[in-house]
């Protein structure tokens, strides 16, 4: 049987002729699809082999002696991102058919975004894969994988002007699976936020940010620290043994080895499929010239940000509180604590970069974060295992900011893990109505919804001049209602082209 | 004797887009007259004190960085994601180490 090869076998053959399939010259094929086996073998070795077992013993002795159970390990966004395209039967199909979807969607005018940023198509697969698993239906998990890429093509454009403003990036928009769900979640809680007294009167400097929470940016020190709490905790009755010590200071530097190493598996991941991604750039992007486009990238451009490395820092401990006091959580974090910039980067012009904002908005967030992921765990246990990752006996894993816990994991996939098919259908159509209500009401009122997403009036206006002026982008329209009144834009703007 | 040219390139996360860049360098840099000694890749939080080495002759950076936490010269640039004016970008780059 085909399943029997493993998928370390299995994709790189996939990838290979798809590779050739976009153009890639053989060699090159060859050698990056053999790259692609060898991250997995790598990411199988490090997280399953090495990290799970020697941690998951520690939680469970944790419960024992402090009575707190955290039963869903945090194995990161790189094992979650390798499940995602290790599901033999949708992770890798979804690259050829999203691109052929977004083509179409721009060629009909639904978005302004072509999103080649390839290796972040593992959103749409890790949410395919969880729906496969959950309602055993490959069609409905596909189009469910292909909806939140959707989703997140209309949310690319309703951000694009407020990203181009505060980055200084002409052109780039950013269609990431978990990223914008963050960013679309925030704008709610961002209007209570800033209705706290003192909020926003503060200002905190970055600098100092930096230099006092500094070790929280280097993953390794997080790795150390939290595997040495972790030993601490399952250690309590025994600290003055010196066998108890060898635990704990090794959890320490097992915890910090996952940590360095595993973006560095994950690393060989992407240098394979690079090629892949390059073809499939050009291949978009060349038959456009003279439209207006947005080419998608990667949230992980927007990182350098001071205000969100700096709120990813301050978030770090609090995160690991709050999965000690919250009642019912099922979290233990790891590896994703140093995955915060992700749930930061677009949030930052909407607060204008204040990090008192931002860490306030990213704590609230972070309680649904902790019940999702926990909720979660046991359908991505299943995935993992069925995409050849032997997770071991009684553990749990998850990935709690990107993408177990996120917001479109809750729309997408939750209620398909509650109620089988009823609920995959109830997310599908709770996910196109979303999805056309936001690119609807970017048609009816576009400056107002670029204002909203944290862009200036004044680039409000550039971006409607730029779009919505009437007539169609393809087949369907830019502006739906009243046409804009171009008295009524500012003059410089008006004129400019 | 032409002196090899190391590079910090710095993203995100040291995973996604700076694999990219480093592709893209080992490619083309050569074909500018740079001898390319070590590519590193580095996540936005760590490219400081990985700068501070003393090791590297400039950072390639996709995310924008504060310039004024680092002694070498820094160039950000989308460009080797997007396909948008890479040429001008890798002629800047080779520029910026021939005079270094």
């Amino acid at each position: 049987m085909i399943q029997g090869f493993g998928v370390q076998v299995l994709l790189p053959i996939v990838i290979f002729f798809m590779a050739l399939g976009f153009r890639v010259e053989p060699s090159k094929a060859a050698k990056s699809s053999i790259l692609i086996g060898v991250g997995f073998v790598g990411i199988n070795l490090l997280i399953f082999d090495m990290f799970m077992p020697e941690i998951t013993p520690l939680g469970q002795q944790m419960v024992e002696a402090v009575g707190i159970s955290l039963p869903a390990v945090d194995v990161g966004w790189p094992a979650a991102a390798a499940i995602a395209f290790g599901v033999a039967k949708l992770g890798v199909l979804v690259i050829p058919i999203f691109v052929g979807l977004n083509l179409l969607l721009y060629v009909i005018g639904f978005t302004f975004t072509l999103d080649v940023d390839v290796w972040n198509y593992w959103h749409f697969a890790f949410i395919a894969g969880l729906v496969y698993f959950a309602t055993n239906n490959w069609p409905l998990a596909m189009g469910m994988g292909l909806l939140l890429g959707v989703f997140v093509l209309v949310g690319a454009d309703w951000f694009q002007p407020a990203i181009e403003e505060t980055f200084d990036m002409t052109g780039i928009s950013i269609p990431h699976g978990a990223s914008l769900p963050y960013a679309i979640a925030a704008i709610p809680i961002h209007e209570v936020v800033k209705r706290i007294p003192g909020v926003g009167s503060t200002t905190w400097d970055s600098e100092t940010i930096r230099d006092k929470f500094g070790v929280f940016g280097e993953p390794v020190s997080i790795g150390v620290i939290l595997g040495i709490l972790l030993g601490i905790g399952a250690n309590t009755g025994s600290l003055g043994t010196l066998e108890a010590w060898y635990t704990i200071l090794g959890a320490g530097i097992t915890f910090a080895a996952a940590m360095h190493i595993l973006p560095m598996m994950v690393g060989i991941l992407m240098e394979g499929l690079t090629p892949l991604s390059e073809s499939i750039r050009e291949t978009m992007t060349s038959r456009f010239e003279d439209r207006d486009i947005a080419i998608g990238l990667d949230s992980a451009i927007l990182i350098g940000h001071e205000a969100t490395i700096a709120a990813s820092l301050i978030i770090v401990p609090i995160a690991i509180l709050m999965s000690i006091v919250l009642p019912g959580n099922d979290v233990l974090w790891g590896v994703d604590l140093a995955t915060f910039p992700f749930l930061f980067a677009m949030m930052v012009p909407l607060m204008d970069g204040d990090v008192v904002k931002m860490v306030i908005t990213g704590v609230i967030l972070l309680v649904p974060v902790h019940y999702i992921a926990g909720a979660i765990a046991p359908l991505l246990t299943e995935t993992a295992a069925n995409a050849g990752f032997d997770t071991g006996e009684n553990a749990l894993i998850t990935s709690p900011v990107a993408d177990a816990g996120t917001p479109a994991t809750a729309l997408f996939a939750i209620p398909s893990q509650e109620a089988g098919l009823t609920g995959a259908y109830l997310s599908l159509v709770l996910g196109v109505v979303l999805v056309l209500a936001i690119w609807l009401a970017l048609r009816l009122w576009p400056a107002k919804m670029y204002m909203v997403a944290g862009a200036s009036e004044e680039k409000a206006m550039e971006m409607v001049k730029r779009r919505h002026m009437g007539g169609s982008a393809g087949i369907l329209p830019t502006k739906i209602g009243e046409p804009i009144d171009a008295d009524q834009l500012p003059e410089d703007v008006a004129e400019s082209d | 004797m032409v002196d090899s040219k190391n590079i910090l390139i710095v993203c995100g996360t040291s995973v996604a887009t700076s694999t990219v860049v480093k592709e893209k360098l080992k490619e083309e840099l050569p074909g500018y007259g740079v001898e390319v000694g070590t590519l590193t890749k580095a996540k936005a939080t760590e490219a400081p004190s990985k700068a501070r080495t003393g090791s590297y002759d400039l950072v390639v950076a996709t995310t924008s960085l504060n310039e004024s936490q680092f002694d070498i010269p820094v160039i950000t640039t989308q460009a080797f994601m997007t396909g948008v004016g890479e040429d001008d970008v890798l002629e800047e780059i080779a520029e910026t180490l021939t005079n270094s």
